[in-house]
């Protein structure tokens, strides 16, 4: 695998809402992504966790440029994504970053036929003849496990997992070399989401595809991506191999997700205090965001936010007191 | 992976669902009115090689000829004109000034809704504005004013009419723009390389059509009136030309004299008004998505049950819940959906059944018609027994039912924003429960109210007792539903994936409750879900559902570390386990079966790996296997 950096994200920002209304009132904003700062090497599979409201879904929208960041920047390759003329040309970036959406089905317009669906960025990305199409179509339909027939089909007389497999030939169309996958799976039964991951791995080794994978599951994060950001509320707050963020977790929110995993057998963290609440993303905390639920929070944590700092190599965690690897604390 | 393990999708079968025209002739009324109208509108297409006399053409001698006159069989009018020739003729002109005005206003009114819902922002403000001015006049004013300003004459009058009725198309579209744009497949077809101009074209306009159409079916008739009135009113058609406004208009002078004059396009008028309007609603019932799914059909108060499972003999009871081969069928137009096949199972004082399953499984449609919540119609319990406490719940009359439920019988269900009321404070609805079943004072009830919400671990319940739903986060609201359900101490409460919605560390707060909670009141619990992480932190038996059977019962330690049958081996195996990296996900090939194609013998068959003949020829019973366990499988003693 190359170290090469595929797209390259410094200092992101986004907010939502604020200006003036018209009476110069000052409207609300709302800070999805509040400075993100992350490399995606190519050909890995970088896993972006955290819960509802933490900004993982706006983070992807602007990777591949349905959104614009209010600060930051995006690079691909090293070339930032927002042209000279302070927009993303679209139709030049999804050439190469294509995205998966969550809910199959509803990414699919229910009044168009598959062939249809599947043609438009074959026309209107690759400029394909009829004849080069038709040839396309096929392949694009074998590879993602699908009968050729199913073209002619609408996408209501799909099941979930066969609707997905029809968004990833839409992504393959494109011809893209980097996918964002939000929540590719979680619409998905148990049984049906195995053969939609397995298929994502096996297009990976076969087109050398770089992935960003967005989820709130950690078992499919685990067995899936080769490093993981997780984040909590707008923030990256720890970052590192899978292995590492799984097995020896140093921020407190991701031992506590680890903890929250229905049937775990042993917990690390102490049951979590009832009825805590997630902070307000209209007003975030002026410390960490974590430190009203956090078990080791100090009045240093409340003031001030604390920086992703390297710990070992690819390892970076946000925390003023992360928790001991787990040999340390065993020579205690 | 090779083409031979593609999902064998059965070729879908086209829906018992009716059609939309089948649906439209289904209801009486819009059928009448077709029929009025296809009648009408036959007679004025061939009314030009009707052997009629010329409408124009004036006979003095003639004048006011009463109805029935031999030749004029409706008449003359005061200057010896025929009327059934002139209402024939009128009918045309209004029908055909009627349907090109809808055209104009639909096509003008469609194209402003769809720009300003699609690019929403300042085009949105100075469109929807426009629109708005139009409709801050009145219609009348304001078509008299375009007349005033254009001219009198039927074409002005049909501009006119047009006009006034953009407001209506502009309005309806774009408030389906607004909720189309929004859609993940106007973002997807964006990143096909589609421009603004194309997706509007191409994807959002297929979508809207429905809605234009069922606008204009219903607009269409106050648009044939409101020209009748500018003609009336002497604005629209001009002599010699008439429509049936103009015809009641010169009618009027003679109202006392001669009143078929006046009272024949009248009646016409009406008549085509009325037809056209049956027709409208009728063609909008049919195509309104939110109407198709019948909500027109208003579900009964309780699932409807056949007889059989009303008057079976009770067995004798064993748990606090015995459900006993419980059926419960959808019937969609022609098709049978078999949603529950038959589960037997039993629930303990204290004790958690957990029901585990996919969707489609039926482990809701279970769990909804313990109570009879099943939506009726479609859903029918066909057989079967849910006894509670030596009492047949199917058989018992609606007032016993709606004192079980919600008070000994409590249901969570998955989303508490839907089941909670938006317009009530928690702290309300928590009294309308307590007092719906036991006679408190509203005073007493709040007390109760926010001592239950304590109990549910709201911090500072006294002053969040006052608040609306929408104010709480997830989880708050999902401890508010709990409380609810607990709130006439349930001796069983039915939960249907209470924290599938929530977040990890949310659920795992939740859990914990539920389980305080169900040892402090020594209450069983039936807890529906498609986790087994779930199921192993809080159930102590589980119970395995697929296509509406139930193929393996046991107690949750035992089923998860050796699962019988070959679904809940291969199941549990599907699960990306956070403490383990495996390098490639076990998958179960295929679909699960349709619940309106079920195959006659195991209906995990497809998608088995160990499948026989044997299998495939009969129906599997479900056998006990031990004490405690049963599994649907003929080899699960070998595995056992």
């Amino acid at each position: 695998m190359t170290t090469q950096t595929k797209l390259e994200v410094s200092d992101l920002v986004k907010h939502f809402g604020g200006g003036l209304t018209l009476l110069r009132k000052r409207r609300p904003s709302v800070q999805a992504v509040r400075g993100i700062t992350l490399k995606v090497v190519a050909g890995e599979i970088l896993g972006v966790v955290g819960e509802s409201g933490c900004g993982k879904s706006t983070l992807a929208k602007m990777l591949v440029g349905l959104d614009q960041p209010s600060e930051g920047t995006i690079q691909l390759d090293g070339k930032d994504l927002v042209g000279a003329n302070g927009k993303v040309n679209l139709k030049q970036h999804a050439r190469r970053v294509q995205y998966i959406f969550q809910d199959p089905i509803s990414s699919l317009n229910p009044r168009k036929t598959i062939r249809e669906i599947l043609s438009a960025p074959l026309i209107y990305l690759q400029g394909l003849s009829a004849e080069q199409r038709q040839k396309r179509l096929d392949e694009l339909m074998t590879q993602v496990n699908l009968r050729p027939e199913f073209l002619e089909r609408y996408p209501h007389e799909f099941s979930g997992g066969q609707a997905q497999r029809i968004g990833v030939a839409r992504a393959l169309a494109a011809e893209a070399e980097v996918l964002i996958l939000d929540e590719p799976v979680s619409a998905l039964d148990v049984s049906v989401q195995a053969q939609v991951l397995n298929l994502f791995k096996d297009l990976r080794e076969s087109l050398q595809l770089t992935y960003v994978f967005i989820s709130h599951d950690l078992g499919v994060v685990r067995n899936f991506c080769d490093r993981v950001a997780v984040m909590y509320l707008g923030r990256v707050v720890e970052e590192g191999p899978v292995e590492a963020i799984f097995s020896q977790p140093r921020h407190p929110y991701t031992q506590r997700l680890l903890d929250s995993v229905p049937g775990q057998s042993v917990r690390k963290l102490p049951a979590e205090d009832d009825a805590v609440e997630l902070p307000d993303p209209m007003h975030p905390p002026a410390g960490c965001a974590f430190a009203a639920r956090c078990p080791v929070a100090t009045a240093e944590c409340r003031q001030s936010d604390p920086e992703l700092d390297a710990l070992a190599t690819g390892h970076r965690v946000a925390c003023y007191h992360p928790l001991s690897p787990p040999d340390a604390t065993t020579n205690d | 992976m090779t083409i031979a393990d593609i999902p064998t999708a059965p070729i879908v079968k086209k829906s018992g669902r009716a059609g939309p025209f089948k649906l439209l002739m289904r209801n009486q009324l819009a059928g009448f009115g077709l029929v009025i109208l296809a009648i009408i509108l036959a007679l004025v297409v061939v009314t030009p090689w009707l052997p009629l006399t010329d409408p124009d053409v004036t006979n003095p001698s003639q004048r006011l000829l009463p109805p029935f006159t031999p030749g004029n069989w409706l008449g003359t009018d005061q200057l010896g004109r025929d009327m059934l020739s002139r209402l024939l003729w009128g009918t045309r002109v209004s029908l055909a000034v009627g349907i090109v005005a809808t055209l104009v206003a639909a096509t003008l009114g469609s194209t402003i809704g769809l720009l300003a819902g699609y690019f929403g922002g300042r085009v949105d403000g100075t469109l929807m504005r426009g629109i708005d001015m139009l409709m801050a006049f009145p219609y009348i004013l304001l078509a008299l004013a375009i007349v005033a300003v254009l001219g009198p004459g039927l074409l002005n009058a049909l501009y006119a009419i047009a006009i006034v009725n953009i407001p209506f198309f502009a309005r309806n579209v774009r408030g389906v723009v607004v909720t189309l744009r929004n859609r993940e497949f106007v973002d997807a077809a964006r990143l096909s390389g589609k421009g603004d101009a194309l997706i509007v074209l191409t994807e959002v306009l297929p979508n809207v059509l429905p809605v234009i159409v069922i606008t204009m079916s219903t607009t269409v008739g106050w648009m044939i009136l409101e020209t009748a009135g500018l003609s009336f009113l002497g604005l629209g058609a001009q002599p010699p030309t008439a429509d049936l406004g103009s015809i009641l208009g010169e009618g009027r002078r003679l109202i006392i004299n001669a009143p078929h004059v006046a009272t024949l396009p009248g009646l016409v008028i009406f008549i085509l008004v009325m037809s056209i309007n049956l027709l409208g609603d009728g063609v909008r019932d049919a195509l309104d998505p939110r109407l198709k799914a019948g909500a027109l059909m208003r579900p009964a108060a309780r699932t409807r049950v056949a007889s059989a499972a009303k008057t079976a003999p009770a067995q004798a009871q064993q748990g606090l819940l015995d459900v006993v081969e419980l059926r419960t069928e959808f019937h969609i137009g022609s098709e049978v959906h078999r949603a529950v096949n038959g589960p037997s199972f039993s629930i303990a004082p204290g004790e958690c059944l957990g029901i585990i399953g996919e969707s489609g499984s039926g482990k809701s449609v279970t769990a909804m018609s313990l109570l009879g919540l099943v939506a009726s119609p479609p859903g029918t319990i066909m057989d079967g027994q849910v006894n509670y406490r030596d009492e047949n719940l199917l058989a018992v009359d609606d007032n016993r039912l709606r004192t079980l439920r919600g008070g000994e019988l409590a249901y969570i269900f998955q989303d508490p924003l839907s089941t909670l009321h938006p317009l009530f404070s928690i702290g309300d609805q928590l009294v309308e429960a307590l007092r719906a079943h036991q006679p408190l004072s509203y005073q007493a009830a709040w007390q109760k109210a926010v001592a239950l919400l304590e109990q549910v671990r709201i911090p500072n319940a006294k002053a969040r007792a006052k608040v609306y739903p929408h104010q709480l986060s997830g989880g708050m609201r999902q401890r508010v539903s709990i409380a609810m359900a607990l709130a006439n101490e349930p001796q069983l409460i039915i939960a249907d994936e209470p924290t599938t919605a929530l977040d990890v560390t949310v659920q795992a707060q939740v859990l914990k409750l539920l389980n305080q909670l169900r040892h402090e009141q020594n209450s069983s619990l039936m807890f529906i879900t498609h986790d087994f992480g779930v199921v192993a932190e809080l159930c102590d038996r589980v119970a395995v559902m697929y296509a509406g059977e139930l193929v393996e019962v046991g107690p949750v330690a035992e089923v998860l570390a050796r699962p019988v049958h070959p679904y809940t081996r291969r199941l549990i195996a599907c699960v990306p386990d956070v403490n383990r990296v495996s390098d490639r996900l076990t998958e179960i090939p295929g679909l699960p079966p349709k619940v309106n194609d079920l195959p006659v013998g195991c209906k995990f068959a497809d998608r088995c790996d160990q499948v026989t003949d044997a299998c495939r020829a009969a129906p599997v019973e479900l056998e006990t296997l031990t004490d405690s366990r049963q599994a649907r499988c003929i080899f699960a003693r070998e595995v056992l």
